[in-house]
């Protein structure tokens, strides 16, 4: 029962891109995936809007490290005021709506996280890592690829002096100005896809 | 009551069930004896479990390498000596370099000068360890060395694990650049005879390295790893890799190579042979 809407979005990406893996300044793959309340989100939906993917685990110590602090929460809620859409994706094997519904409530993840335990979506996209990190433009091209900031580590510590390299892009986007750093190269754990 | 009690039950459940280190972790000294102002020579042995692995300096497409924290007798990040890694298949194409089974990290300590008695070095070792999941372990390490006229100990042990370490660097290479800067390499001439094995490149923030591979470049063989600039800021770093290298007659050597990669326009570039 649960299956419907994965195989939706593998029939979606499969049609939308043959390549896996897609390059800054090429269109963001299209997508269907359901949230952990149950709603169908479609990257369509947010024609128009700056929307930044972020690919999630709560099992990842590199993702933890980012939610126990409340520091991404803090910055998804940031640029939501500036009007920017910020989706997690869960493209683990073992994910459902449930248990993205159970982490979503205990890190007090006020957005979507989307089921994609089947993969296709991070497969289209060449999600490698949790955290891995899109920006797509208004005009729905990929404007940065890559790690959420500078230091590749689990440590709590190094947040405050990193550089956070997606809040740098989406500032840019906002701007109206052409990303300077538009692919750096992720950190963390690897995505655990289903194959 | 009777809601809350499952809850109550699950939180204690939970803690009690916490999950087993995957590693085990074992300091050694090689003074049993040191006068103050003196270095210590310390061992960190850590021993993984099966199908688990840790990294190396550059842990490659994931994962981060062990980092020691002093908190005792002076605050510090303590910085390690790794001896050769290994290439690391972490599944759907990517690859981390780490270590299996077993690994010593060296380090180095610094007796204080008004040490006295004995001297305890202490702080926390926060390690990554991976198998198909990654969990962030930390581990206390503490060893006291007696202050006094200099006793070595363990000379053997530590004998082999600085053989196991790679040839320490010789001089400094440049990086080459394709003329549109877009690419690169850092090159290792071979010496005759011998055969490229396996080219362990630094961690540069703004480069992605593929594969290592053998060219002839005039009348001498050259091994090499490409890489990849990535859009961003100029970079000027000095860092270093680990080349191995076969010998003609088949002994394999492990040896340290330091890199000058910088980019921009001022940066040196060489068509492609």
């Amino acid at each position: 029962m649960l299956r419907q809407p994965a195989l939706a979005a593998l029939v979606f990406a499969a049609a939308a891109s043959s390549a896996l893996a897609v390059d800054v300044g090429s269109p963001a793959p299209a997508f269907s995936l359901t949230d952990q309340n149950g709603k169908t989100v479609k990257l369509s939906d947010y024609a128009g809007k700056t929307v930044v993917l972020e690919w999630f685990n709560d099992g990842c110590p590199y993702v933890r490290k980012h939610y126990t602090t409340g520091a991404m929460n803090a910055l998804a809620a940031k640029y939501a005021a500036k009007g920017v859409v910020w989706l997690a994706v869960n493209s683990t094997s073992s994910a459902s709506t449930e248990t993205n519904a159970e982490v979503s409530k205990k890190w007090h993840v006020d957005r979507p996280i989307l089921d994609d335990h089947a993969g296709a979506v991070g497969h289209a996209y060449g999600a490698t890592n949790t955290p891995d990190l899109f920006v797509i433009d208004p005009a729905g091209k990929v404007v940065y690829k890559g790690a959420i900031d500078s230091i590749a580590s689990p440590d709590p510590d190094d947040l405050s002096t990193a550089t956070n390299y997606v809040a740098k892009a989406l500032d840019a986007v906002l701007a109206g100005q052409t990303v300077t750093q538009s692919e750096t190269k992720p950190y963390g754990c690897t995505v655990k896809y289903a194959s | 009551m009777r809601r809350a009690f499952p809850l109550i039950v699950a939180i204690l459940c939970h803690t009690a069930a916490a999950h087993a280190d995957h590693v085990q972790v074992r300091v050694t000294a090689d003074h049993a004896a040191a006068k103050p102002g003196d270095t210590v020579g310390l061992a960190l042995t850590l021993t993984v479990d099966p199908h688990w692995h840790v990294y190396w300096q550059n842990p490659g497409d994931t994962g981060s390498p062990p980092k020691l924290r002093w908190s005792k007798p002076t605050a510090g990040v303590a910085d390690f000596q790794f001896p050769v890694p290994t290439r690391l298949d972490v599944g759907n194409g990517l690859t981390a370099f780490g270590y299996e089974k077993q690994v010593t990290l060296l380090t180095r300590v610094t007796v204080p000068a008004d040490a006295h008695g004995s001297v305890e070095f202490a702080g926390t070792l926060s390690c990554v360890v991976c198998e198909n999941e990654c969990v962030l372990e930390k581990h206390p390490v503490s060893v006291s060395v007696a202050v006094g006229p200099t006793k070595l100990a363990d000379m053997d042990q530590f004998m082999t694990w600085r053989a196991a370490l790679p040839l320490a660097a010789g001089n400094e290479s440049e990086a080459v650049f394709s003329p549109d800067g877009r690419d690169g390499r850092l090159e290792y001439e071979l010496p005759a005879g011998g055969t490229g094995v396996d080219f362990f490149p630094p961690k540069i923030d703004g480069l992605t390295f593929g594969k290592p591979e053998t060219c002839q470049s005039g009348g001498r063989q050259v091994y090499r790893i490409p890489f990849k600039v990535l859009p961003g800021p100029a970079i000027d770093v000095r860092a270093n890799g680990i080349v191995l290298t076969r010998a003609a007659a088949g002994e394999t050597a492990a040896q340290a190579v330091n890199y000058h990669v910088m980019t921009g326009p001022h940066a040196s570039a060489v068509p492609n042979p």
